[in-house]
């Protein structure tokens, strides 16, 4: 919504600024303008905002927004005496269209223009009078310009946070969204190196809401079999037990043969510890599921016998 | 039914006692022996459930895992750990685990009791034992008491160290109750933690010891309590860890490997409260 308002906006005070010939300086005089904005359906209207600007000397010639600026064009421009109407219609990420109309003195002028959007309809009211002051009609060009480009360059300062943290954090959502949020090819690509990797892989496989694994199968074509099996051969090679433990139970046995069976607790070099307990543990816990079935067998031979022995 | 029949029925029960499980009912279950080569004798409990128990209540001896008892009286009498103790002739011979003190020698209290959690001392064990109550037997007199103020119906002490004897005898139960009950005492916990302590003596001779639990240092989240080892008590182990929250407290008494067993067990328990890796 935010960014809907800021965009309408930008594109009123680009459209607002007067018409001229592209020049570095332009002899202008002060205006300064109150404009109330208005969201339909919002049971406030926005705080009203005044600001001042440099319009060129004379009348006004054409209308506020006859420059065809960036995805915004003007058309159907009417004028009668000191009163003007047009419409307005922009493309681009942000649609939307409307129509204003303004009448003007030598001294000041009223007008409005209404905005429709995906978002809902706006509506503008605007007054300006006459200052007087001396000043170079140009800047406010010069100042939108470089307001534009300050907002394109966060925009995709934003878009490169999001697509590093998608590697970063491995979120393959964020190259498979409709649409995506991050488009960067280059991202996604490292993305998928990546996930390719013992420590990426590993994250996707933690995360275990399957989600997420199976999109980044999807998004980089693994081979999933072979991926683990080469991960796993590797961190073999590499004593890599933080991977080994929870992903490769074949080459933990391996390992804990080597470096965990026949040596005593405080033996076990301190690399290894944490690995060895966890093996211990994760054998310990075999032994228990085995007993565990053993004793419901028994109980379900007692209640055989019981009710066939009456007792 | 005839006695053919009943022959058949009971060969039918036994050889499902050799098959496989059906669905076992839902409910809160008494701790099972899930680990029978863990130790003769084990219970481990994650807060207050017991979760897995072998021959829990059978007396047995309790090596040095005494101590905590030892350590309960003394905390809970009239202690002061700057008090001096003067090790007597019959303490400076005590057998076993030892500090190595002299006759004569004067210690602080405080340093005598880390000796005896942190190292298993059996000399520092008993000049304490000597200090709070005149003589080691009257000291035991004070842990039976105790122990019957604790509900520890399988309990009975002979020393106050842990000494082999006929009647000196713990189950694996009652040391976690036991534990617990030590384990209310911070000073308890501050020194079951230690990996090392000192013990200075009066003219500074210094004693530096080592703690004899293999598990501090090693396993994430152990915090203590106690070892002990006799040949007839065997290997025997009080662990406690504390991992996000949640404390597991296990007790094995004549293990094969305690150490071994005891991080390994520490782990499953985690893991069925859903703290494991």
């Amino acid at each position: 919504m935010f960014r809907t308002v800021r965009t309408a906006t930008l594109a009123l005070a680009a459209l607002l600024a007067p018409a001229f010939a592209a020049a570095e300086t332009e002899p202008g005089e002060e205006w300064e303008q109150t404009t109330q904005m208005e969201m339909k359906g919002m049971p406030f209207a926005m705080p009203a905002t005044t600001w001042k600007f440099c319009k060129p000397l004379g009348d006004f010639s054409e209308p506020p927004q006859a420059r065809k600026d960036g995805d915004c064009k003007t058309t159907e421009v009417k004028r009668t005496g000191n009163t003007m109407k047009w419409k307005v219609v922009c493309t681009g990420q942000e649609k939307m269209e409307g129509e204003g109309e303004m009448t003007w003195s030598g001294q000041s002028y009223t007008g409005k223009m209404d905005m429709h959007m995906a978002q809902g309809d706006m509506s503008m009211k605007m007054s300006g009078k006459r200052l007087g002051k001396a000043c170079d009609a140009a800047k406010l060009k010069r100042d939108v310009a470089a307001l534009q480009k300050r907002a394109e360059e966060q925009h995709q300062m934003s878009t490169a946070m999001i697509c590093q943290g998608a590697v970063d954090q491995m979120t393959p959502s964020t190259f498979t969204g409709d649409p995506p949020l991050c488009k960067d090819a280059v991202k996604k690509d490292e993305f998928c190196a990546r996930a390719r990797s013992g420590k990426g892989y590993q994250i996707l496989k933690a995360r275990q809401d399957g989600i997420s694994l199976e999109s980044a199968v999807k998004l980089c074509k693994l081979d999933v079999a072979k991926l683990e099996a080469g991960l796993c051969a590797a961190a073999l090679a590499d004593k890599d037990v933080n991977f080994l433990g929870p992903n490769c139970p074949a080459e933990s046995k391996v390992l804990a043969k080597a470096e965990c069976a026949g040596k005593s607790f405080s033996g076990v070099n301190a690399h290894y510890r944490e690995f060895c307990t966890k093996y211990a543990a994760d054998e310990l816990v075999k032994e228990g599921a085995k007993q565990k079935g053993k004793d419901a067998a028994v109980e379900q031979g007692k209640k055989l016998l019981k009710g066939v022995l009456g007792f | 039914m005839t006695t053919p029949q009943r022959l058949l029925a009971v060969a039918l029960g036994l050889s499902v006692m050799g098959a496989a499980p059906a669905a076992t009912a839902t409910r809160t279950a008494p701790p099972t022996d899930r680990f029978p080569s863990a130790a003769a004798s084990y219970v481990v409990a994650v807060g207050d459930r017991e979760l897995w128990a072998r021959d829990a209540d059978a007396p047995r001896p309790p090596a040095s895992l005494t101590k905590l008892m030892t350590a309960l009286v003394l905390l809970t009498g009239d202690w002061s750990p700057a008090a001096e103790v003067v090790v007597s002739p019959r303490a400076a011979r005590e057998g076993g685990t030892r500090a190595g003190l002299r006759a004569g020698e004067r210690v602080p209290a405080g340093d005598l009791l880390a000796a005896a959690l942190v190292a298993s001392a059996n000399d520092a064990c008993v000049a304490l034992a000597e200090h709070a109550a005149g003589s080691e037997a009257a000291f035991v007199a004070r842990m039976n008491a105790r122990a019957a103020a604790l509900g520890l119906a399988a309990t009975h002490f002979d020393n106050a160290c842990g000494h082999d004897a006929p009647a000196h005898r713990a189950s694996a139960r009652d040391l976690l109750r036991l534990a617990r009950a030590a384990l209310a005492l911070p000073e308890v916990r501050r020194l079951a933690a230690l990996p090392r302590a000192t013990l200075t003596a009066r003219g500074g001779r210094t004693i530096a010891l080592a703690s004899t639990n293999a598990l501090l240092g090693r396993v994430a989240g152990a915090t203590g309590l106690k070892s002990g080892f006799t040949p007839a008590a065997g290997k025997c182990l009080v662990a406690v860890a504390e991992r996000a929250g949640v404390e597991v407290v296990l007790v094995l008494l004549d293990a094969a490997d305690r150490w071994w067993a005891g991080a390994a067990l520490l782990e499953a328990a985690f893991r069925e409260a859903g703290q494991g890796g």
